[in-house]
């Protein structure tokens, strides 16, 4: 692969390709930055909003969380990919816009509006199938639900999913359980799940 | 051991996310046929996933990528920049006077930006490149040639005050106490304890010493400014950790005594020397099942001599293999005692001021819920009261009175902004007195007056944010048990008091410092900081001055009527401002992953 000044030619691996662009943000590269924030900004801001329930609150998150990536681009230790460190960044962020937001419409309250001003309700009547399970789903509590899309929606690994929400793997066996064991809960009855 | 079906189950959720590695594929793989129960539980995962994804992308249909519009630090390139593992624990060189006056100057004559609008590239830029990058880097040459122009007029002319300061020095001199630095009390321990007998690669080199004050009206006001020691650790461990009431980096600890920190990361507490930055002592946390990154909660005792460390880790597969430890250590880093039978994830230690009990703040699960537990335990580790069993809303502060009497904590609904009441325990654990008439508010900040009398609570609220409690008056059950000091327009997040008890100090969101006299309740200053981190206020134990964590990454050290006395330039967000009892040195935590010493 070659280099040249003005465009960055990465590798095909994510994780190698991914390296290469915080090396250039680094270094300065605000090209760098806008190629990782099209590779990664509209998950980052799905799982933010995800959070926050509130769509122009998790766009302004996204942007602290893009700034603490270039600064911090030159302090990347390699441990975890950088996907993973990207999360760990966001929910951080999230943690502390929430410790510092306004009292206000809870925005945790599964009856409140959520994205875009569109309700759980509304977005599931665009459904087409599964619209039950996926009730169920937003009724789960925030940190199950929030194991649940970190696994099966940003596809993050056992370890990583531990990572970002700072706990033991085994608790994220737990959560699942848990989370699984809700889910029965709300259908009652087993056969209703399959 | 468990059987292959048991950790087939507990792998099926990641299996079906795609998301196992490979020994675990062929492990799930070779039981599945044979394996009704398991074939079902994957189907019944498979459908969780397919429905979460279904739900997410439909979330992520309706939401349109904005532009990335950042204030972007000019950030200089740099032929030495490493993102990838630079030095652990190494010591960020400080810019010499004369880097720092070259700047300046030139910032005055616009060729170079203005080093105090440049945050922590500023720092960095003098920490990771060699010092002719100044002159090659392209989009820099030409600030590069003045910088050097006029840093060669500000050396002739540091040369020429040094000739002039040495002819002085050398003329016969009456006075004993000649000293050419600051010599507070760890500058003066530094000099005997120097870590040539310490056996460790990351002992950093001493720091030049002269990072900053904000004026040379600092020095005569009796902040030297002298950054003693600048400790690095993994900015990614222990701050805020999943329980979010617990604010800052939870894996760094200073000794109350301010003469060692403890800091934990990768599987390891460590434990440093604050006077000279030199490692003391490594303990290896016990490895993880799979690879985590590890670190423990740590807390120390007031009399500095135990540091009590939290941690919960995997040791085998499954949420059974989860083994939660408190343990006491000497200062030394020596196993004293253990807390036996724990299995609860502990979130807080708070030691009772006279060091006879501590409480822990844990949760676990109870079969449907999290339940949130508070504990105290005597200084041996013998538990003496639950105070909270299994409830369903964690306390989100607690605070020990100073005479170790009484114990304060606020509660709420967890995660969800609900009615929020504030509890007194003693510490046999009978409830003493319970408030629940505050705003639907989390409390951001709970601090007891030195006499403890008083209890100050800091409120995530528009208005109504600053409420003081009288002591008797709550122990009474009085209909009106407290003040509400008025002059924060946002939310409070740090309070702090002074030595007096009747000074109080509060930071906000409205980009203000605070401080009151109680009795009155009017603001005798205020103090316009910028942006405010979320806990940084402090004051001296003679309650003379106040550190400040303000924005721009600096430590502002004002007197009592607000005005400036120095300006610590950090290198990242203050969490973490504490003053060692002597009131000698002043101790910041960044964000960055950086702890501070710095000699008043």
């Amino acid at each position: 692969m070659e280099k040249n000044s003005t465009t960055l030619v990465l590798n095909d691996h994510p994780d190698e390709s991914d390296l290469a662009l915080l090396r250039e943000m680094a270094v300065g590269r605000v090209e760098a930055l806008n190629l990782l924030y099209a590779r990664y900004g509209s998950l980052l801001l799905v799982y933010l909003t995800a959070r926050l329930h509130d769509r122009q609150w998790a766009e302004e998150v996204l942007q602290d969380v893009m700034l603490t990536a270039w600064n911090g681009a030159g302090n990347f230790q390699g441990r975890s990919s950088v996907k993973t460190w990207l999360f760990t960044i966001a929910r951080n962020q999230a943690v502390n816009a929430y410790t510092r937001r306004k009292p206000g419409p809870d925005p945790l309250d599964p009856e409140m509006p959520g994205l875009a001003g569109v309700s759980p309700e509304k977005l599931l009547e665009r459904s087409l199938d599964g619209a039950t399970l996926q009730e169920a789903l937003l009724q789960l509590p925030e940190e199950q639900r929030e194991t649940l899309e970190l696994l099966f929606f940003q596809e993050l690994s056992q370890a990583e999913v531990a990572q970002v929400m700072r706990v033991a793997p085994g608790t994220i066996k737990s959560r699942l359980s848990r989370a699984r064991t809700n889910l029965r809960k709300f259908f009652k009855v087993r056969e209703d799940f399959e | 051991m468990k059987n292959d079906h048991t950790q087939v189950t507990d792998l099926l959720p990641f299996y079906a996310a795609g998301t196992a590695d490979l020994p675990d594929r062929v492990l799930v793989e070779a039981h599945l046929p044979g394996c009704l129960v398991c074939q079902r539980e994957l189907q019944e995962w498979q459908k969780i996933g397919r429905n979460v994804r279904s739900v997410m992308v439909a979330y992520q249909r309706q939401l349109e990528l904005p532009p990335l519009k950042l204030p972007l630090p000019t950030r200089a390139a740099s032929r030495t920049a490493s993102p990838t593992l630079p030095a652990h624990h190494e010591v960020y060189r400080t810019p010499t006077l004369t880097e720092r006056l070259t700047d300046r100057l030139a910032a005055w004559f616009r060729l170079a930006p203005n080093p105090a609008k440049k945050g922590n590239v500023f720092m960095r830029e003098y920490s990771t490149r060699e010092e002719e990058d100044l002159v090659t880097l392209p989009p820099t040459r030409q600030r590069g040639f003045y910088r050097a122009l006029v840093g060669g007029l500000v050396t002739a002319c540091l040369v020429a005050v040094l000739v002039l300061a040495l002819a002085i020095a050398n003329r016969p001199d009456t006075s004993p106490n000649t000293a050419s630095q600051p010599q507070g009390q760890l500058g003066a321990k530094a000099t005997q304890a120097v870590p040539t007998a310490v056996p460790t690669p990351t002992v950093p080199a001493k720091p030049t010493g002269e990072v900053t004050t904000a004026a040379a009206a600092a020095n005569s006001a009796g902040f030297s400014g002298q950054l003693v020691s600048s400790i690095k650790f993994n900015p990614n461990a222990g701050a805020n950790p999943s329980v979010p009431e617990v604010p800052g980096h939870t894996n760094v600890a200073a000794s109350p005594d301010s003469q060692m920190v403890a800091i934990s990361e990768e599987g390891t507490v460590k434990l440093f020397k604050t006077a000279d930055g030199s490692l003391v002592k490594t303990v290896d946390l016990p490895a993880q099942y799979k690879s985590s990154v590890t670190w423990a909660l740590l807390s120390w005792s007031p009399d500095s001599q135990t540091l009590a460390v939290s941690y919960y880790y995997q040791q085998k597969a499954g949420p059974e293999g989860v083994t939660s430890q408190v343990q006491f250590w000497t200062a030394q880093g020596e196993l004293k005692t253990q807390l036996a039978g724990l299995t609860e994830e502990v979130d807080i230690i708070n030691w009772s001021p006279d060091g006879n009990y501590f409480l822990t703040s844990s949760h676990s699960y109870n079969g449907q819920n999290d339940a949130f537990n508070l504990q105290l335990w005597d200084k041996n580790g013998k538990p003496v009261q639950r105070l909270m069993q299994n409830a369903s809303i964690p306390p989100i502060r607690i605070a020990w009175s100073p005479d170790s009497q009484l114990i304060a904590a606020t509660v709420e609904n967890g995660n969800v902004v609900g009615p929020l009441s504030l509890q007194l325990w003693q510490p046999d654990g009978k409830v003493v007195a319970t408030y629940d008439q505050l705003p639907k508010a989390s409390a951001n900040s709970l601090a007891w007056s030195p006499d403890s009398q008083s209890l100050a609570v800091g409120l995530a609220a528009p208005s109504d944010n600053l409420w003081i409690f009288n002591r008797q008056q709550l122990l009474a059950k009085a209909a009106k048990p407290y003040v509400t000091l008025v002059g924060h327009m946002d939310i409070v997040l740090a309070v702090a008091w002074s030595a007096d008890s009747k000074t109080l100090a509060s930071s906000s969101v409205d980009n203000t410092v605070r401080v009151w006299d109680v009795v009155s309740g009017h603001s005798t200053a205020t103090i316009k900081v910028g942006q405010l981190s979320e806990i940084g206020i402090a004051w001296s134990p003679d309650g003379n001055l106040l550190a400040v964590a303000a924005s721009g990454q600096n430590t502002l050290v004002v007197d009592k009527t607000g005005q400036t006395v120095a300006t610590l330039k950090e290198t990242g967000k203050v969490e973490y401002l504490g003053w060692s009892k002597d009131g000698k040195v002043l101790q910041s935590t960044l964000d960055t992953g950086a702890f501070n010493t710095w000699l008043k």
